[in-house]
């Protein structure tokens, strides 16, 4: 039954599809990819894709300005997008669902100093102040994950924050207080599980998120080294030959857009699916 | 004569606003004999549900308790620390509150969360609370408990839930149960049933309720005693059968004339005029003065008007029974 209603929604179907499809090359990369991402081949550089004149079927997508293969480079990237992507968001959401549940069950002064703090932290463009980050950190893969997480923690808070809000004030709450469970036992048993469906279609949206902050990161040269492949990267390199080899520039953008947008749908169905009053106008 | 199970006295629950003070409970005093239901009766906004939840130390934030004292078995339950406080709650004295479709958690099934109750406060482990889970349902009517008990609160009607609520509160054989209206949100049928369960459950284990609520049929046919309260202040207090058939105080004979007859024809129906309004900052004096219709000369400048013993057992708070 449950089941079922998660598998007719196209949406969660469609992105669920292109999560899997990301967790798969991640993980897989080094085994379907057809090079080395970053053997060059000096021979052949900006070979377009196979179906293409001068194309040719060793290289499917084509190859970048040091002839190295872009499919290949686009496997490997996906390793960096998924691991920011579920690093980021599972540490950003940790820190934040925490701090949210403290601040809306206990509100008051604790509810005051977090919430002013997130205030300022927001006021940051986070963009900027990923970028500030990466420029104290360094670069590499985990400093990557360290600038999503001090960046968008601050987006679970205020949401969850909210939602627990909500939840405190219902019936079921002071019957728990009632029956004389302690507060910690509380928050973790009665508040927490009734926040789970929003904070699954935070993740998703929240990982669709970290994909693009990644980009831009390594698109600007502050993210990974320069020998680890990222999407980001491809793209900066690929702007430069944009009118002589499109491909170059143009498959790691669509990457991007696939894969936030398959993230970003899923969110939405599931928001559809586990959302109670969203249900009750389905039954109509 | 034995001490009451539960004893409040004097008990003063103010809030503090904008606007100014707020005096939700102003001056309370309540004695619960063991075994016995005692129904608190008046308006919405009378304070009624503010002196239940007082009793478990659970009113709203920016609630006060500025006086008094809550006796439990001679313990102030006022002075005890929160963690005594947490050990009194669902194991001594428990709560039904009025809507079941929100007092149950909607995230876990009704097991989960009768087992829960019976693995704090009794030390079961999680095999044996559910067989207690499951005896207890069948004993107060649960349709088919060993099915049912894997269910989530959505998947049951409203009578059923209730009925949920009241095994919860009934499964650590609690002395002292807090009812705060809990068939209010009940139809009339189930209303029946959930009071006739309650009356049965409080004579077989001799536990006392505080029933709050504002219907006087209930209270007629489930309380052994009755308080009023209007505006945070008891007016009147007897056993039901004496307050039904001799009240004396104008707020309770206004209560009576408000309840619709069919025996009499009536073109319209009585409602006291006026409204209570909200006690902030109101003076000492007689608190229905503004709305009484027996109100004569000497209420106007009497300042404090004391709860009298009008007849043994029977108190009223109006200067016209001394």
């Amino acid at each position: 039954m449950q089941i079922k209603r998660f598998l007719t929604n196209g949406k969660v179907l469609f992105g669920g599809f292109i999560l899997l499809l990301l967790v798969f090359t991640s993980i897989m990369a080094p085994y379907i990819a057809p090079h080395d991402p970053n053997e060059q081949d000096l021979t052949a550089t900006k070979m377009p894709p196979f179906w293409m004149e001068g194309g040719a079927s060793e290289h499917l997508l084509g190859t970048d300005s040091l002839g190295r293969d872009v499919l290949s480079r686009l496997l490997y990237g996906s390793r960096v997008a998924m691991f920011v992507a579920v690093v980021g968001t599972f540490f950003a959401g940790l820190i934040g669902v925490t701090l949210a549940l403290l601040s809306g069950f206990y509100r008051g002064a604790i509810d005051n100093l977090i919430s002013r703090f997130v205030d300022i932290w927001i006021s940051f463009p986070p963009i900027l102040l990923s970028i500030v980050l990466m420029a104290v950190l360094g670069t590499g893969l985990t400093k990557v994950a360290l600038a999503i997480i001090l960046v968008d923690w601050t987006r679970f808070c205020r949401v969850i924050r909210g939602e627990v809000f909500n939840v405190r004030e219902k019936d079921f709450i002071l019957a728990a207080k009632a029956i004389g469970l302690g507060n910690l036992r509380i928050i973790l048993k009665e508040l927490f599980p009734n926040i789970v469906p929003l904070l699954t279609v935070l993740v998703t949206l929240e990982m669709g998120i970290a994909i693009i902050v990644e980009a831009i990161l390594s698109f600007v040269g502050l993210s990974v080294e320069a020998s680890v492949p990222a999407w980001g990267q491809m793209i900066a390199l690929g702007r430069l030959y944009i009118h002589q080899a499109w491909w170059i520039m143009v498959f790691p953008m669509v990457c991007i857009i696939t894969s936030v947008l398959g993230l970003n749908l899923l969110g939405d169905g599931l928001r559809e699916v586990l959302d109670p009053r969203l249900k009750v106008m389905g039954m109509k | 004569m034995n001490d009451p199970l539960l004893s409040i006295k004097d008990l003063r629950i103010h809030f503090q606003l904008p606007q100014g003070t707020l005096q939700a409970v102003d001056g309370v005093c309540l004695d619960i004999d063991k075994g016995q239901i005692m129904g608190l009766v008046g308006e919405s906004g009378g304070g009624k549900s503010m002196v239940g939840l007082s009793v478990l130390r659970l009113i709203p934030e920016g609630g006060r308790i500025v006086s008094g004292e809550i006796l439990f078995e001679g313990k102030n339950l006022l002075a005890l620390s929160d963690d005594e406080m947490r050990d009194i709650r669902g194991a001594d004295i428990s709560m039904i509150l009025q809507d079941p479709l929100t007092s149950l958690n909607p995230s876990f099934r009704i097991k989960s969360q009768i087992v829960d109750v019976l693995k704090l406060h009794k030390g079961y482990d999680k095999k044996e609370a559910e067989i207690i889970a499951t005896e207890l349902l069948h004993n107060i009517g649960f349709p088919d408990p060993e099915k049912n008990i894997h269910k989530f609160p959505h998947q049951l009607s409203g009578g059923m839930r209730q009925r949920v609520v009241i095994a919860i509160a009934f499964s650590c054989n609690p002395k002292l149960i807090i009812a705060d209206e809990p068939t209010t949100a009940l139809d009339v049928t189930i209303q029946a049933q959930i009071l006739r369960l309650l009356k049965n459950l409080s004579q077989e284990y001799q536990t006392s309720v505080l029933f709050v609520t504002h219907d006087l049929g209930i209270v007629a046919t489930l309380c052994d005693r009755v308080a009023v309260i209007y505006a945070g202040e008891l007016v009147e207090q007897a056993l039901t059968r004496e307050l039904f058939t001799n009240p004396k105080h104008p707020y309770t004979k206004a209560l009576f004339r408000s309840i619709p007859r069919h025996d009499k024809r009536q073109d319209q129906l009585y409602s006291i005029e006026g409204m209570m309004g909200t006690p902030i900052d109101w003076p000492a004096r007689c608190k229905f003065y503004p709305r009484c219709s027996e109100k004569e000369k000497m209420c106007d400048h009497a300042d404090f008007v004391d709860f009298v013993t009008y007849a043994p057992d029977h108190f009223v708070r109006c200067l016209k029974c001394r």
